[in-house]
């Protein structure tokens, strides 16, 4: 429970209809997707601007309150969840499109638009904002910088973290700083924009976000191959990729993730596929067709079962939208499912997929894999269900075992169950930043969780 | 410096790789920046990322400042010694360590040469594709440090984009390895971070960089204005075609004439600007890009030349690389600005800096990457004449103010250093200048790690 006066402090802030604290909707707020992390936060408040975010980060910050930023709670790890109580903040109210600037192909942004609003917006000037996190319906660009989520079109497009130019933060003291802004090029001072990043909420909160856009590409094309197993999914890929062909996006989904796609799976998979991928590529007309008949000779020469080339933008949106449902069709198949980050050199990802497929067996689990293989990013997840609590401890070896074998392929791995890291240099060195920016650590203070 | 730490030195490097010799401090005390000198105490030539640890933890110890130099060819003052101290001279790690076709990484030392490699991926059909204007000699470690640009940024962007890990000495002696070789590395980017920090906070000692397919086809050429509003919406509605040349530059009048006066390409003295741009790619979109961006260049009232060999090519971009070196013959000292605005402001700012070239009655030619917003305001000048200097500075003083007014920024790829040190207060305000030393003291609390520069003095405490 949070004091009375702290409450009408806030009230006086953003107004009392934006400081909710009724029991029912705290709990709505006490979880995010990531199941079994829950606590209740002590008030949501929802502030209008810049300045409203910076007066309560100050009161907070005198108070020690810890505050959780929070755009739309797509989050698949606990990075927003309450562990602590204290206030989230919620930057729905912040979800204006401020300008499109086409001469400096730039966007100025609130974090809690929509990353598919910002894209419906600048299609109108022949402009797209690349990075797609899969979760574009839900995600918003605050919560996507703050994350600097791995997205769909990298393999080409390049990161997330690439298309952020500026930002607007407020700091945990309340004061306004302004990083980066429309240069192409900007090499003065430490590269704020870039650390604020990806820095899940812990360095300050998000209020403004200066995007950089590109024109949008002459054609698209997106075609569905399936395969009766996934080594033949994996040397396709890579037979791509060596042939210097740069598709857009290069996706993939393991049986597991199809069959949970039920009616969702795109009609033309046979019910005995292994492994699919959706390839896209753009760019002007001759090379996008070039580029498609290469592709489609090399899935030939690696036993494809079933190339569907989508002819319609409906059948393409099909196509994403399968891929897009796959967390959540696990996540409903499912009583747990946990969800996590195997990002490996691009070479070695069809290794990887082979390292999830003998651990699943070997700890008698569900393991499904999908993600963006094409610039090695993978989603190993475990699928459970709570009844059994001796799959706990299973699952807790697979993770174990996953995370060794993307290492050991020279990869990384992260999950909500991170590694215990203090003691290491780096770490020394991100807590030293967090603690001079953050001395009370009131922005977004994550506790560890421990296994199991 | 006292002689027993001139042994501990020579302890941890060998007695040959420790020089104190007045001769030898004193082709350490200066960069390629004119108007900045100072005497170290000792250049010290570590071998490995080991003996940098001792080294700093020696300096740490003993609060003596370490300044990290590779080929010393910055612009912007940020490898000049301030007062004393160690530059730590990373020459002799200049090895290749590794080149990774499949998965397009290489893994070098500090001191590799850009170009190295450049040659050493070129047959693997592969590029590193940062280019400052000194590839032939700048090191790899200190385009890290400076975060360097190129002629290619438009498309290809700056060193900071091809750098996904490093490995780093800190300040209390610890090697520490951000980043990696994957695609995404989650926590904070202390990879970018220290990308850019120049020299500030960390001592890089191995770096991680993705490498690119090589464009199978270019094609250049050159149109010549005689309205230099002209040539600024020439390149904004190059980028509003949908054409994203790899390079798109811009040269003022004073700039082609003094080009013209040295090496005689036979450019039109008269005319308000030229630019040169060429496009890379797969063929067939280099030969519909090249089409629709000669169109558009005309459609401005460009004088158009496309470059139909190899040849013309080269000739196309000779002019370029001569603007430098020629504006640089004119006088005894020769200030290279890298103020750099959004792509729209480009005319704007050509314009304002010749109106203050008259203002102050200085020399100045102007020419950059057009296309990235990055100008190259060149100040020719001499050192010796007092009075000149005066107003040289009161000129670039106004250029970085007009930039930053115009939503620039003070550096576009040459770092801050001392040089623009001055200024930072102007771009970042209180709380940027605030946080960027609260990083810096965290993480280099005893301000050992190049002092001075870029955020100017620091409190120790």
């Amino acid at each position: 429970m949070m004091r009375q006066d702290l409450i009408d402090a806030f009230s006086r802030i953003v107004g009392a209809n934006h400081v909710l604290t009724a029991n029912d909707t705290l709990l709505e707020y006490a979880y995010d997707k990531d199941p079994g992390f829950s606590r209740l936060p002590d008030a949501i408040i929802e502030p209008a601007d810049t300045a409203e975010v910076s007066r309560v980060l100050a009161l907070a910050n005198a108070e020690k309150i810890p505050v959780y930023p929070r755009g739309y709670g797509s989050n698949l790890y606990n990075a927003i969840t309450p562990v602590e109580g204290g206030i989230i903040l919620l930057l729905r109210r912040m979800n204006s499109l401020l300008e499109i600037d086409t001469a400096n192909l730039a966007a100025t942004v609130e974090p809690g638009i929509f990353v598919a609003d910002l894209n419906k917006e600048v299609k109108k000037f022949g402009l797209i904002f690349p990075p797609d996190p899969g979760t574009i319906f839900t995600a918003t660009i605050g919560g996507m910088v703050a994350q600097n989520a791995t997205n769909i079109r990298s393999l080409k497009y390049g990161s997330t973290k690439h298309y952020i130019m500026g930002l607007e933060v407020v700091l945990a003291d309340g004061k306004i700083l302004k990083t980066g802004g429309k240069n192409v090029k900007d090499v003065a001072g430490y590269d704020l924009t870039k650390l604020m990043t990806g820095s899940q909420g812990t360095l300050g909160i998000i209020t403004k976000v200066i995007v950089k856009l590109m024109p949008a590409p002459e054609t698209q094309k997106c075609l569905l191959a399936g395969f009766k197993n996934f080594v033949d999914a994996g040397k396709a890929v890579k037979a791509i990729l060596d042939d210097k062909i740069v598709p857009a996006t290069l996706e993939f989904m393991d049986s597991v993730t199809i069959q949970a796609l039920g009616s969702k799976a795109p009609s033309s998979l046979p019910p005995d596929i292994k492994a699919a991928l959706i390839i896209e590529i753009d760019g002007i007309t001759k090379v996008v067709e070039n580029d498609m008949a290469k592709i489609s000779a090399i899935l030939q020469a690696h036993n494809v079962q079933q190339v569907t080339v989508a002819e319609t933008e409906i059948e393409q949106d099909a196509f994403w939208n399968a891929r897009r449902a796959a967390i959540t069709s696990l996540a409903k198949s499912n009583d747990i499912m946990w969800m996590t980050d195997a990002i490996i050199p691009r070479s070695k990802a069809a290794d990887m997929v082979d390292k999830i497929t003998s651990i699943a067996s070997k700890n008698k689990l569900t393991i499904a894999a999908f993600g963006h293989i094409g610039d090695g990013v993978l989603h190993p997840t475990i699928l459970f269900n709570a009844s059994d609590k001796s799959l706990i401890s299973h699952a807790s070896n697979a993770m174990k075992e996953i995370s060794a074998a993307a290492l050991e392929l020279g990869g990384i791995f992260c999950s909500r169950f991170q590694e215990d890291r203090s003691g290491q240099p780096e770490t020394y060195a991100k807590q030293a930043i967090k603690f001079s920016l953050d001395p009370n650590n009131i922005l977004n203070p994550v506790n560890r969780v421990k296994e199991g | 410096m006292k002689e027993q730490l001139i042994k501990e030195l020579e302890a941890i490097v060998g007695n040959e790789w420790v020089q104190t010799e007045k001769e030898d401090l004193i082709c350490f005390g200066y960069d390629a920046t004119p108007g900045f000198f100072n005497l170290p105490d000792a250049i010290v030539q570590p071998a490995n990322a080991e003996e940098i640890s001792q080294i700093v933890k020696l300096a740490n110890r003993e609060k003596i400042p370490v300044y990290t130099r590779g080929s010393g060819t910055n612009l912007s003052a940020g490898a000049v010694p301030m007062s004393g101290g160690i530059v730590l001279f990373t020459i002799r790690m200049n090895k290749i360590v590794e080149i990774d076709p499949i998965d397009r990484i290489a893994v070098v030392e500090p001191a590799v040469i850009v170009q190295e490699l450049n040659v050493a991926v070129e047959k693997f059909g592969l590029i590193y594709p940062p280019d400052p204007g000194t590839v032939a000699t700048a090191s790899i470690g200190g385009t890290v440090a400076e975060n360097s640009g190129g002629l290619r940024g438009l498309k290809y962007g700056v060193t900071k984009h091809y750098v996904i890990g490093l490995q780093a000495v800190l300040a209390d002696g610890q090697i520490v390895e951000f980043g990696g070789r994957t695609a995404h590395a989650p926590g904070y980017d202390m990879v970018m971070l220290l990308t850019g920090s120049e020299g500030t906070l960390g001592i890089i000692t191995k770096i991680v960089v993705r490498l690119m397919p090589a464009p199978a086809h270019r094609k250049s050429m050159m149109a010549v204005f005689g309205d230099l509003n002209d040539a600024g919406k020439a390149i904004a509605d190059i980028i509003s075609h949908n054409i994203i040349p790899a390079t798109l530059e811009i040269m003022d009048n004073y700039t082609i004439r003094t080009v013209e006066s040295f090496v005689k390409l036979g450019l039109p003295v008269e005319a308000e600007a030229i630019i040169l741009a060429e496009v890379d790619g797969d063929y067939d979109t280099v030969e519909q890009d090249a089409l629709k961006m000669e169109k558009v260049l005309r459609e401005n009232h460009g004088e158009v030349k496309v470059a139909k060999s190899s040849q013309e090519r080269d000739q196309v971009w000779a002019a370029r690389r001569a603007a430098l070196p020629s504006l640089a013959k004119l006088r005894p000292s020769t200030f290279c600005e890298d103020a750099t605005v959004p792509r729209s402001k480009v005319p704007d700012m050509l314009r304002a800096v010749i109106d203050i070239a008259q203002k102050y009655n200085v020399q100045i030619g102007t020419f950059g990457h057009a296309g990235d917003g990055n100008l190259h305001p060149t100040i020719v000048t001499d050192l010796r004449d007092k009075e000149e200097m005066k107003r040289v500075y009161q000129a670039m003083e106004e250029i970085f103010m007009t930039a930053l007014a115009l939503g620039g920024t003070l550096s576009g790829e040459h770092g801050i250093g001392l040089g623009k040190l001055k200024y930072m207060p102007n771009q970042f305000g209180e709380a940027g200048m605030s946080v960027m030393r609260s990083i810096k003291q965290a993480i280099d609390p005893n301000n050992i790690l190049n002092p001075g520069k870029m955020l100017g003095e620091m409190q120790v405490p």
